[in-house]
This record gives structure tokens, sequence and C-alpha cells, in this order.
């Protein structure tokens, strides 16, 4: 047989032959450490899906009972038949002195290993958040534990247990509740509600100035079951809820965080207007707070830019001339800057919460005056005096400039 | 070889016997029987024609001088009507003439021999090539005729004198031949040096195929990928000949070797260079993603489901969740075995006559795909990955051997270790892929190249007018590929 040497030809520079066999050697080690290190590192991190259990959604609740915690967990059962493929859910519930045996005592009546990594809701209780040292708790969990998200979201109840959310609602359009609820804070258009995760959540939590928000949930009956409706926000001075927010609120709340991107401006029916019964669409908000320090002392100036469609009309009536869009523009800029000056009362003045972060605001801008205010800051901020500059403007309607009518 | 056609014919008689294949044909001139001549040939090699009309009509019908003033050298250049004719007493040179279709021509009196060329065989026609079919290209392909295959080279290639065929024979026992073929001045004489020395170094007793020599030269013998191409279109020989490379073409084989070969050149198709750019350069896209599909989706699939399931969107590790309900074995085993059963049925379609083949796609797409869902011994979506992995494998013919080692390597890699371990496995790869040359060309020339001209044909294919050089290292000889100067 041939003794072919390869590469005899190209050999040059390859070095000597002693250089070869510890280059030989080397590589052997090498390859033997990289099989050794697959086989030694490997393997029990193999999870089958199918062994695993998908946690969709959490409810935490405090259990009376022995001063411990009541976890409420929405697992999904993806079955499927010959084509077809099922997505339903169950409740399972588990109890503990804290989170942790929580979870194990879950674990064990769940049968299966749990898998955290797509958990979509966590649903705090109003006891659970009380309870400080349990809450901080199931926060640090959140932190720690490697497979539940950053961005799980949070939202709080005034129900009498969250665990009821997961057990009674029956969205009529998702089987799995917490899929619906994780597909109402994707939507991101939510006008009556905050989108709060975890990350922001504790970020404002751990804050010295900033108030923490969470979005309320409540059930609602209807004839076809009980429906799980996002609507308000709780405010909150470290663990103490110091307020509540109603849907239409917490549309001024978001316009001021400048996180409103579309909304509906609805008049309220009232004399005082010349122009009724005129609905905009607002395509576009943008908000801009500033801390100004004038000779008067600090100010805050509110900017918000709003354009505006018309979006129906009650009534038989031609709003489209001049002279009757600038009423209108008056009468909606007037209705939404009393909106809002409502709103920084009740913030400012009754519930002292500073959610929109005036605190952060002046201390990046103004830093000098900040650390003179500093100790005296929740006194300041009721104190503090805003100014509202709101600029709206109508470009159009929706369709037509045709006035709908009945009859000739 | 004594003088009498009586000792000489017996010496044959003897050297081939038992060899009915050899025919004897003695004739005399009508006019002088004294000169006698004896024809050795073997039957179904010749062409009977010649040796009739050319060889036995003129010596017995023509009125030929005295025995006396007739040497052999007469007979060889005013007598014989053949265009090839020599004349020799090296024995080993008469039996290999013989043994390739030449006839013998064996006369009274004189110590020697004469060769005469009367070749000629059936072969097969000319035909496109099934494994490298083109739009716009020429639909011609080698046969296994090595001359013909030559003539179809030569034709492509009139570049005056600086064509090169250089005949060798290989095979210690079976003596095949085979041809160089390069062009002057364009080839890198080193390489050329150094493809004689090897071959000159195989001792097998006969080369059957290209296969054999591609196994004994090549530069990293125990890698799955090729450093020497092969190609049976006669249009692609030609065009890498320009570039600077070495052809090897072999009697009795279609598929011709062309070296070096650089990893690249899986992905470039003889039609590439006929369509229009933007085409063919999608094409490479869609060829290259392939061949990174076919070896990592399983892996990537087994990583995914059973290392890192955060990754999956939700509603995608739902599907896959409620698909595996049931399943009897864990994914890993699914992937091999649905693996295993695609390469049988690939492989019992490569061997099966064309008129089974229906019959094949019939029971792999029924009883291998659905049924064996339906009863829940694989999953839908390994059914899906699987068949992915299997189209895309396919688009690269000459790459399929290399991709199931790949594809299983990953796969293992990824069973133990996740993500950790497919990434360990591409740079274990490409490790490789870097290191093994051809030829002393680096293999992923010039893909580590930042030049634009160097890589102009490479992912994309850059217009004809633009590729002004020849390749990187191959064409080192003379890089320019466009010049007004008639060479």
């Amino acid at each position: 047989m041939t003794k072919h040497k390869h590469g005899n030809g190209q050999g040059k520079g390859r070095g000597t032959m002693e250089q070869s066999m510890t280059l030989k050697k080397n590589k052997f080690i090498l390859v033997a450490l990289l099989i050794m290190s697959t086989f030694i590192t490997g393997c029990w991190d193999y999870k089958e899906l199918d062994d695993q259990i998908i946690i969709f959604g959490t409810a935490i609740d405090y259990n009376q009972e022995n001063k411990g915690i009541i976890l409420t967990a929405e697992i999904t059962l993806p079955t499927s038949s010959g084509k077809e493929s099922n997505f339903s859910s169950k409740i399972y519930q588990g109890k503990g002195q804290n989170l942790m045996d929580a979870i194990v005592d879950l674990q064990s009546k769940a049968g299966r290993r749990l898998l955290w990594s797509h958990s979509k809701v966590l649903i705090l209780s109003e006891d659970i958040i009380g309870q400080e040292k349990l809450f901080v708790g199931i926060m640090d969990w959140i932190k720690r534990a490697h497979e539940i998200r950053d961005t799980v979201w949070l939202l709080t109840t005034h129900e009498k247990t969250a665990a009821e959310i997961l057990q009674k609602s029956n969205p009529q359009t998702q089987k799995i509740i917490s899929a619906y609820l994780d597909g109402l804070f994707l939507a991101g258009k939510s006008e009556t509600f905050l989108d709060v995760h975890y990350s922001k959540f504790i970020k404002d939590l751990q804050s010295a100035t900033v108030c923490a928000a969470l979005p309320t949930i409540r059930l609602e009956d209807s004839p076809n079951g009980i429906l799980p409706l996002l609507d308000g926000t709780a405010l909150y001075y470290r663990t103490k809820e110091v307020g509540w927010l109603d849907g239409k609120r917490t549309r001024v709340l978001l316009l001021l965080m400048n996180q409103l991107k579309q909304a509906v401006f609805v008049p309220e029916p009232s004399d005082n207007h010349k122009v009724n019964g005129v609905s905009l669409k607002m395509d576009y908000c943008q908000t801009d707070i500033k801390p100004i320090l004038g000779p008067k002392g600090l100010v805050m100036e509110i900017d918000i830019k709003m354009e505006a469609q018309i979006g129906e009309i009650d009534g038989e009536q031609d709003v489209f001339t001049p002279d009757k869009i600038k009423k209108l523009i008056k009468g909606a800029q007037s209705e939404i800057t009393a909106q809002i000056n409502e709103l920084l009362q009740l913030l400012q003045k009754d519930y002292q919460c500073d959610v929109l972060g005036f605190g952060n605001k002046v201390e990046a801008k103004h830093p000098k005056f900040w650390k003179k205010i500093k100790n005296r800051w929740p006194n300041e901020y009721a104190q503090i005096p805003t100014a509202i500059h709101l600029k709206l403007s109508i470009f159009g309607s929706q369709e037509s400039k045709e006035v709908t009518k009945v009859g000739p | 070889m004594s003088d009498s056609i009586e000792q000489n014919e017996a010496f044959f008689h003897e050297l081939f016997k038992n060899d009915d294949m050899v025919v004897y044909r003695h004739f005399e001139n009508q006019s002088d029987p004294a000169i006698k001549c004896c024809a050795i040939f073997v039957a179904g090699m010749v062409n009977s024609e010649i040796i009739n009309e050319n060889i036995i009509w003129p010596i017995i019908s023509k009125v030929l001088p005295k025995k006396s003033q007739l040497p052999l050298e007469v007979i060889q250049t005013q007598v014989i009507m053949a265009h090839d004719v020599q004349k020799t007493k090296d024995l080993h040179k008469l039996t290999e003439a013989l043994n390739t279709g030449n006839t013998l021509l064996l006369y009274d009196g004189a110590v020697e021999a004469l060769i005469i060329n009367t070749q000629g065989w059936q072969t097969r026609a000319i035909t496109e090539p099934e494994n490298e079919k083109s739009l716009r290209g020429p639909k011609e392909g080698f046969t296994e005729s090595l001359m013909m295959n030559l003539s179809m080279l030569r034709r492509k290639l009139n570049t005056y004198h600086q064509s090169k065929f250089k005949f060798k024979s290989l095979g210690s026992r079976a003596h095949t031949k085979a041809c160089i073929c390069y062009i002057e001045g364009l080839a890198n004489p080193a390489i050329l040096a150094e493809l004689e020395k090897r071959l000159d170094q195989i001792q097998l007793d006969g080369i059957l195929g290209t296969g054999y020599i591609d196994e004994f030269i090549k530069d990293a013998p125990l890698s799955p990928f090729k450093t020497i191409g092969s190609t049976e279109r006669p249009d692609v020989v030609a065009g890498k000949m320009l570039e600077g490379r070495i052809a090897l073409l072999l009697e009795g084989s279609p598929v011709a070797l062309t070296l070096p070969h650089i990893f690249i050149e899986y992905f470039q198709s003889g039609d590439d260079y006929y369509i229009n750019f933007f085409f063919s350069s999608i094409s490479r896209i869609i060829r290259i993603t392939s061949f990174i599909f076919t070896i990592s989706v399983p892996a990537i699939y087994l990583a995914l489901t059973n290392f890192h399931p955060e990754i999956l969107p939700t509603p995608l590790l739902l599907s896959i969740s409620a698909a595996r309900q049931g399943v009897a074995f864990p994914t890993i085993i699914e992937l091999l075995v649905l693996g295993f059963a695609f390469e049988i049925i690939r492989e019992a379609g490569n061997r099966m006559p064309t008129t089974i083949g229906q019959a094949l796609s019939i029971v792999g797409a029924l009883i291998l795909g659905q049924a064996a869902v339906e009863a829940r011994i694989v999953s839908a979506p390994m059914v899906i990955v699987t068949g992915l992995t299997a189209v895309t494998g396919l688009m690269i013919p000459g790459l399929s051997g290399a991709i199931i080692i790949l594809r299983f390597i990953f796969v293992i890699l990824a069973t133990f270790i996740g993500f950790y371990g497919y990434i360990f496995g591409m740079i274990g790869l490409l490790l490789h892929l870097f290191d093994i040359r051809s030829f002393g060309v680096p293999y992923m020339t010039p893909l580590n190249s930042l030049n634009l001209q160097d890589i102009k044909d490479t992912v994309v294919r850059a217009p004809w007018w633009y590729m002004e050089n020849r390749p990187k290292f191959i064409g080192i000889m003379n890089r320019v590929r466009q010049s007004p100067k008639k060479f």
C-alpha cells in the first residue's frame, strides 16, 4: 500500500519534529479537555418540555391562619389529539411560611417540575403588600430566581383575595387568564391602566422620592360569566397604599407620564360648553415636565402637545367651521387642563405621592437646589406650583367633513 | 523476438494462453506469397474497418516490391494506411498496445513489430450530467472515454500552445491512463510538481475511478471535507483551469478532479456564471444558509426545547409542549430515529430503480411521517425539523457526507450542554476549516479577506466585468484576468 505522507510539500515552516510532537500532544490534551467538559458538565440540565408544567400566572395572598403565604398558580395544560392542539389552564394552590415554602408545596401538588420562565403576570393581594416582611421576600425571590423574568407584569387587586381573579374570572376571548392579561399589557394601548413590570416597580419602590404604582384588577359580573377588568391605579409609599386612582384619572396620569399614545376624549355632558357631544381621538400626545427655578421659587412646567381628530359627533351639528373648531379646541383644552389640575391636587395634597417623579426631575436639573430641599421634600412636594401649557390641535376628521343626519 | 514469424506468433500464443479474445490473422501478398504478415488484435476493442481496409487490403492486393527490398520500415511508411504507426521490439509496449485496442503487425523476417492504432470501441454518448444540470450553460458532460473528454476540454481552451495535457499511467497492475491538464503560465508549477509527486507515490494495483485518487492524494485524509474538487462538466473544468487550477482526468471515469479546491467552491455552481449575477448571488446565499441550517437546525431545536425553553415565544412553547404530550421517547432519541429513517429512505432512493421511486416517497411521507406522528412515536415539530434538515441537506450534493457527520456531532454536543455544545461544535468546525489546506492553499480562502476584489466570487457572485483578478493564491502566477493584451 502507499505510504503517502500528506502535505509534505507544504511542510516548510511547520517546525521541527519535536515541535510537532508537542503540538500533537497539546492538540490531544485540548480535544480531551473539550470532550471531558462536555460529558462532565452536561446532562442534568436536560429537561424534556413535556415533563415540565408551564406556569402562566400567579396570585399571592396572605394566609391569616399561619401568617404565611397562599400561592395560586395558573398552569397550562397543552394537549393535542390528532391534528388539533388544545390549550387550557388549571388553577393550583400551594401554602407555606414564605414564597419558597409555598412553591415547594405547589410543586408537590402539581407533580411535575415547574417552568417559571414563561410566567406572565403576578397578582399581589392588598394584604400581602401590607405585610412588609413577606412582600420584600417575594420581590427578592423574583430577583434571585433565575427562571422568572424581570418583565413579569405586576398588578394588585382590591378583591378579597388575589386568588379569586384566577379562580373566578372567565375572559371570553382567551382560555388562559394570564395570557389574556399579558395580551392586554402587551397591546400597549392602555388608557385606563398602567403597565408595570417587575423591574420598573422595584426601581420605584427602592427610590427615595418616587411613589410606586400598580395597576388594579377587579372582577365584573356579566351575563356570560365573571370578567377580569383592569381599571385604575394603586399608589404606594413603601408598602402602604396611599391612594387609588380610577380609570379616568389613570388616563390623565398616563398623559402626564408621557405614556399615553392614543386616547379617546369624550367631553363631560355639561351646559358650559357651546360645542357639545363631539368626541376627539387623540393620535399624538407629548408631555414634557420641566422644573423651572425662577425668582418666585420652583415651578413645575408641564408642556403638553396633543393632536386629535374628530372621532364622533353626537347629534346633527356642523362643527367644521373655523369658528366652531376654535371653540371646540378651547372647550377640550380647558376640560383636559381641569382634569390635570384635579389629579395634581390629588397627588400633591391628598396622597402626597410623587408618582410623576418630580423629585428626580428637580435633582437632575437643579442638583444644588435639591440638596437644600432634600430633607423636607415631602412637605415641599405638596407646595410646588405647576403651570400647565396645553396645546391641542385638530387636524381633521376621521373620514369626511360631511355631517351625519337623520332624514332630510 | 526472432526474425521468424512463426516463432513470434507462437510466442504470443504462449503469452496469451487461455485468452480467446486475442485474434491472429495471417495473410500474404497476392503476387509475392513470401511477404507474410500476421495481425494480432483483441476482438471488440478495434475498429475492424481500419484493419480490413488499411492494413490487410494494401498488403494483400497491392503490388509490392520483392521481399528482400521490403523491410518493415517501408511497410510502415508506404503500405499501412493508418494515422498512428510505431515500430518497436519492446515486449512490454507491444502487450500494452494490444490491450488498448491497437493492432500488432508481425512481419516475416523482422525482429520488430508494428503497433498500429486501430482503437474503436463503443462509448456512451455525450449527455448532460444528471447531478450538475445547467439552465443556460452547455449541456455536455464528460463520458468514460478519456480522449473524448480531453477533446471537449481542448475545444474550449484554444490557448495556442499554453494548454498542456500530460498523460500518466496509474495503477501498478491495471495501468489506467490519466491526464493532467493545466494552462501554462497560470497553473502554479509548485502545485503541479506536488501533484505529480503524490501521484507517483500511489502504488495501488488498479485505479478505477477518480475517487480513488482523491483519497490517496488529499491533504487532510481524515477530514470529511474534500480538498480536491470533482465535476462532470467540461465547462466547469475549463473555467477552473483558467483560474489557475489543475485538472486530472482518468480513463473510464466521467468525473474530473480539480485542484486546489477551497471551501467556497462547494457553493459555486457552474450555472452561477451563466445567469444574471443577482440571481446567482441569491441562490448562493440560499445554498450557504441551507448548509448552516442543515447542520444546525436539529441541534438548535434540541437545545431550545430541552435546555433553554425561555427563548421560545410562548405560543410556540405551548404548541411544542402540546405536540410532545404522550410521545414515548425523549427528544434526542426522536431526533436520531427520525434522522436515521430519513437517511435510510435517501440511501434506498439512491440505489433503487427509478420505477420504484414513487412507492418510496409514499412510504416515506405516509408511513414514516404521518403515521409515526399519529401513533405518538415522534412529535409533529420533529417531523418539520427533520424535513427542513433533509431538504436543505440535499441542496449541496458534494457536502452530503460531511453534513451527516457534522449534524450528528452537533446534536450529541447539544444533548449534553445545550447551546454551549452547539457553539463549541461550531467553533471546532471553524477551527478545522481554517486549519486545513488544499495543496498549500488555505481552505477558507478568501473568506477571511476584507479586500473587496478577493471576495467578489464568494457569498455573492460579482458581475463578470468586476472580476478583474483571478482568485487569491490559486491564480498567483498571473492575477490579472481581464486585460487588453492578447495571450
